[in-house]
């Protein structure tokens, strides 16, 4: 599902590409390597997280407490070793990849949606309404992203609905001003005055002409912005303030395990290596997808 | 002569600038006629892009009119443009900046029917490019490639294309073969006066190149800071230059043969201003070898001189 | 004139990439003598620029290279007397001491680049440093290639004395880039090109980005400017009108080798051409004839990555024989000059390379 939401996303950017370019696409991703070893990771991710249930038991496993078997090291049995509460860790890294793929797909695409529509509108009509937008973009930039999540979780309470909201809006600026600056670049090129010249409107223009050529830098900063939320939320998480115990979540499984983390490295090192592991696949993919929608590049 | 399709009335466009108001193309008049050619040449910044994209509306004018066969276009509403769009185009001089570069041919050129919704039918839709690929010179095999494959004179020939796909009436051509090298610049000028012969076009030709200019054009007007200096038909203007700047110009263009060499060329001095803030008079007064007093202190019209053949100069009046 | 300033044999470069190879520069043969102006036609991508950033040994790192043949630059440096004191004793030693850029170390182009051999491009927007004054960026040069000879107040007499020649007043060498308009901007860089009088100029289209007026301005500059300081150059364009204006001999390149090579008269007047130039002079509109059609050479330039076993432009010739697909055509001299063409083969009085092994002989007679 996730999986699908994200090429979701793709198609919305480039509004209707037709069959035959998603397939021209595809072509040229997959001869990327490392990008479709990105997406083979990516899969196995999302197939964790969707298949979890049928082999693990959510209250059983993942939130039911065994203190006889508290801060055991990688075995057989538990393959990444048991936390401070006897808890499976495994299981709850597994159930942990629910929230940080849910939180870094949906803070991305409130990000992109909306600061695209702010960047594309200020972009090509510049003048008044692009300064008015950008002051307001400013702003909001001036303030610290994380600070300005915390802040927003606070005023409207703890929450996964709420921590995606706070980061999404925080996302925003980043996104408008890239929009932005590509748009600005490309809306005096000749082609775009051929499309006028046929009496094109400025929505078909926006969407067909312009914002497939700025993809690129669009892409890069979707893939980073969500590797960047999956970390915010495990930074939050780890101060208190995102996802609270007992919930698995990475960044609190992080945050618990650090008192113990001299004596029981594991604690730490597992969730860490989830981390890692999804943002290092969310990049590849996110590199090969830049390139291959870009036809100019070759292989 | 024939009947004019395209006629302008005493048109100005002036751009703000942070240094004053840029004179872009101040008080031009012109004719295109039906089935005929005028050729707008000037060096940069004369103004004779921005004209061309004015006639077809795709600046907003200052004042004066665009006929467009004997009416005004800026007195449409914007459903009565979408209209008038389909009658007149525009060929980009760079093949490279002016086509898409995430679409492919067939996209490209099928782009202005989809949008004018003059062909929905799918299928109609690809024997239609496929048709205008034909007339171009494009091989079918181009279909699905991307420009970036193709070489300058192969897109070119897709601006062609696109142009035509609306069956346009008028065509303003800006530059349309000075990115080209000269064997592929006589391919196109070849291709563009066989299309005007088949489809009865009108063409603006915009230029710098005097020489290009000739072989396709009925009458030229020569472009100076925003004015039109010398109007005439194309042969007489080259056999009987009146204005020292078309004379100048005539004179600067290398001629491939040895007749010239050696020779003392009458060289202008100086170098284009800009258009801002003119002041009145002639705008060539400053580099001109003839200039006067009287030069300066009115404006000046275009006068027939002879008939068919107007100049806009003191020694003349 | 006779003096051979630069000789290029048998010259091949191609670019490397990823996809594939270009083969850009395909056997190259000629010479530049001194104080000449060699005119190189030819349309884009027939490797004009390649022979040129090859002169300067500026391809680019790790895709351009210099395959085999050589350039080899005439020693002026040394005293003329000199070399002529040696006289016949020195003869066998001294069989070839010209430098072989090809061979040369990147130290040794540093000295000659700017110094002996400099180059002009064709975007002065761009070629200029937008944050050096002009006369900062003149004696740059001037100080590179100064050998302690030359003080600063010498060096600021010279940049003067430079803008003068260029045509530009002195007093404006304080001013930034973009306070000059763009043929201004030429000037500039053809001075800064001249500031260490070199023997050998490359100019690579340097009036195609200016207006008409201007271009004529320029190049009537440059032709002055030969003449007083003895320059050679070697012109880049893909005007023949240029060409007809400017140059002493003229070379047309097509997909990368040399098809006609001879002096303005020959290539211009002349009765026997290649028919590469016989459509490429077809192709110019005329201003003084009444035609209406022109005469393009129909098709493109053959793909540079594939080799060719006969003559590159059969597939575009209208006179192309069953041996022009199979055969490579020799390098004929036909009316005194060179054509690579299968169709003078009968007419032909031998082969350049014939021509020049007489040259030699005859001129190792008369000493």
């Amino acid at each position: 599902m996730a999986k699908k939401e994200k090429k979701a996303q793709v198609v919305d950017q480039t509004h209707i590409k037709k069959r035959s370019q998603l397939k021209s696409v595809w072509l040229r991703f997959k001869k990327n390597k490392l990008a479709m070893v990105g997406l083979v990771m990516f899969i196995l991710v999302v197939l964790m997280a969707l298949t979890a249930d049928i082999f693990f038991n959510y209250e059983e496993q993942a939130l039911a407490q065994h203190l006889t078997e508290k801060n055991q090291g990688p075995s057989l049995e538990h393959i990444m070793g048991t936390d401070q509460y006897g808890r499976d860790m495994f299981v709850r890294v597994v159930f942990g990849s629910r929230i940080s793929l849910v939180v870094g797909i949906c803070t991305v695409a409130i990000g992109l949606t909306i600061g695209a529509i702010i960047g594309a509108s200020a972009g090509y009509y510049g003048g008044k309404i692009d300064n008015i937008l950008m002051r307001i973009m400013d702003i909001f930039l001036a303030i610290p992203s994380m600070l300005l999540a915390v802040v927003i979780v606070a005023a409207l309470g703890n929450g996964l609905f709420n921590l995606i909201l706070a980061m999404g809006i925080a996302r925003i600026p980043r996104f408008a001003r890239i929009v932005r600056s590509s748009i600005i670049s490309l809306k005096d090129q000749e082609f775009i005055e051929a499309a006028k010249a046929c009496g094109t409107r400025d929505r078909r223009i926006i969407l067909k002409h312009i914002l497939p050529n700025a993809l690129g830098p669009i892409i890069v900063e979707a893939t980073l912005a969500m590797a960047m939320s999956i970390l915010t939320v495990a930074s939050l998480s780890f101060v208190g303030l995102g996802i609270t115990p007992p919930t698995p979540e990475w960044g609190s499984m992080l945050s618990t395990g650090k008192a113990q983390m001299r004596y029981y490295p594991h604690l730490v090192i597992m969730p860490g290596i989830a981390i890692v592991y999804t943002v290092m696949a969310i990049n590849l993919i996110g590199d090969g997808l830049r390139d291959a929608l870009d036809p100019r590049l070759k292989n | 002569m024939g009947t004019p399709l395209v006629e302008t009335k005493d048109l100005k466009k002036y751009f703000h600038t942070p240094k004053g108001e840029l004179h872009a193309v101040d008080g031009v008049n012109i004719t295109i006629n039906k089935g005929e050619t005028l050729g707008v040449v000037g060096e940069s910044g004369c103004g004779k892009s921005t004209l061309g994209r004015v006639l077809l509306r795709l600046l907003d004018h200052t004042s004066g009119e665009v006929l467009f066969e004997g009416k005004n276009i800026f007195e449409y509403n914007k459903k009565q443009m979408l209209e008038m769009r389909k009658q007149m185009q525009i060929i980009f001089q760079d093949p490279y900046a002016s086509l898409n570069p995430r679409m492919t041919v067939s996209e490209i050129i099928a782009e202005p029917m989809k949008v004018c919704k003059t062909v929905t039918n799918k299928v109609e839709l690809s024997n239609r490019v496929s048709e205008l690929m034909d007339i171009v010179g494009l091989a079918e095999r181009f279909v699905n490639t991307y420009p970036h494959e193709l070489d300058g004179g192969r897109r070119q020939r897709i601006g062609i294309a696109r142009a035509l796909a609306l069956n346009p009436k008028f065509i303003v051509c800006d530059e349309p073969v000075s990115a080209l090298d000269v064997s592929i610049q006589a391919q196109i000028l070849n291709l563009m006066m066989d299309l005007q012969d088949e489809m009865g076009l009108s063409y603006m030709f915009i230029t710098h190149d005097l020489s290009v200019v000739k072989h396709i054009s009925n009458e030229i007007a020569v472009m100076y800071l925003g004015q039109c200096v010398e109007r005439a038909p194309s042969d007489e203007l080259f056999k009987n230059p009146m204005h020292p700047y078309t004379k100048a110009l005539l004179d600067a263009i290398p001629v491939p043969n040895l007749s010239g060499r050696g020779k003392e060329r009458k060289l202008i001095k100086g170098e284009v201003t800009s258009p801002i803030n003119p002041k009145p008079g002639c705008r060539f007064a400053a580099r001109c070898p003839f200039a006067s007093e009287k030069c300066t202190n009115h404006d000046l019209k275009l006068n027939e001189v002879q008939p068919g053949h107007f100049v806009a100069c003191t020694l003349f009046e | 004139m006779d003096e051979k300033l630069l000789e290029i044999k048998d010259l091949n470069v191609t670019y490397v990439t990823d996809d594939a190879t270009v083969y850009a520069v395909n056997g190259l043969n000629f010479d530049i003598y001194k104080g000449e102006t060699l005119g190189l036609v030819g349309e884009t991508g027939a490797g004009k620029t390649t022979t040129a950033l090859a002169i300067m040994k500026l391809l680019p790192d790790k895709i351009g290279f210099i395959n085999s043949g050589s350039i080899k630059l005439a020693d002026l440096d040394a005293p003329q007397e000199h070399k002529e004191a040696k006289g016949a004793e020195a003869e066998e030693s001294e069989e070839d001491t010209r430098l072989d850029i090809t061979k040369a170390s990147e130290a040794d182009m540093r000295l000659i680049r700017g110094n002996s051999i400099s180059m002009i491009f064709q975007d002065p927007m761009t070629s200029l440093n937008p944050v050096l004054t002009v006369g900062a960026q003149i004696s740059e040069v001037l100080e590179l290639h100064n050998n302690g000879e030359m003080s600063k107040a010498d060096i600021q007499n010279k940049v003067d004395e430079i803008l003068t020649l260029v045509g530009i007043p002195p007093a404006r060498k304080h001013e930034y880039p973009h306070q000059f308009s763009g043929g201004m901007k030429q000037r500039v860089v053809i001075a800064i090109a001249l500031a260490c009088q070199p023997r050998l100029l490359l100019a690579d289209e340097p009036t195609t980005a200016l207006d008409v007026t201007i271009q004529a301005q320029v190049l009537e500059m440059m032709k002055d400017l030969k003449v007083k300081l003895n320059t050679a150059m070697l012109l880049i364009t893909h005007d023949l009108g240029v060409v007809a204006q400017t140059c002493d001999r003229v070379a047309i390149m097509y997909a990368g080798e040399i098809i006609e090579i001879g002096t303005v008269e020959q290539i211009f007047e002349g009765e026997h051409h290649h028919p590469y130039t016989v459509g490429l002079f077809g192709s110019i509109p005329d201003l003084t004839k009444a035609t209406k059609r022109l005469n393009p050479i129909d098709g493109l330039m053959p793909d540079p990555t594939v080799i060719i076993p006969g003559c590159k432009f059969a597939d575009r010739c209208p006179k192309c024989m069953e041996i022009c697909k199979s055969e490579k055509p020799a390098n004929l001299m036909v009316d005194g000059h060179m054509i690579k063409c299968h169709l003078f083969n009968d007419i032909a009085d031998g082969t350049l390379e014939e021509a020049q092994a007489q040259e030699e002989q005859a001129a190792e007679e008369t000493k």
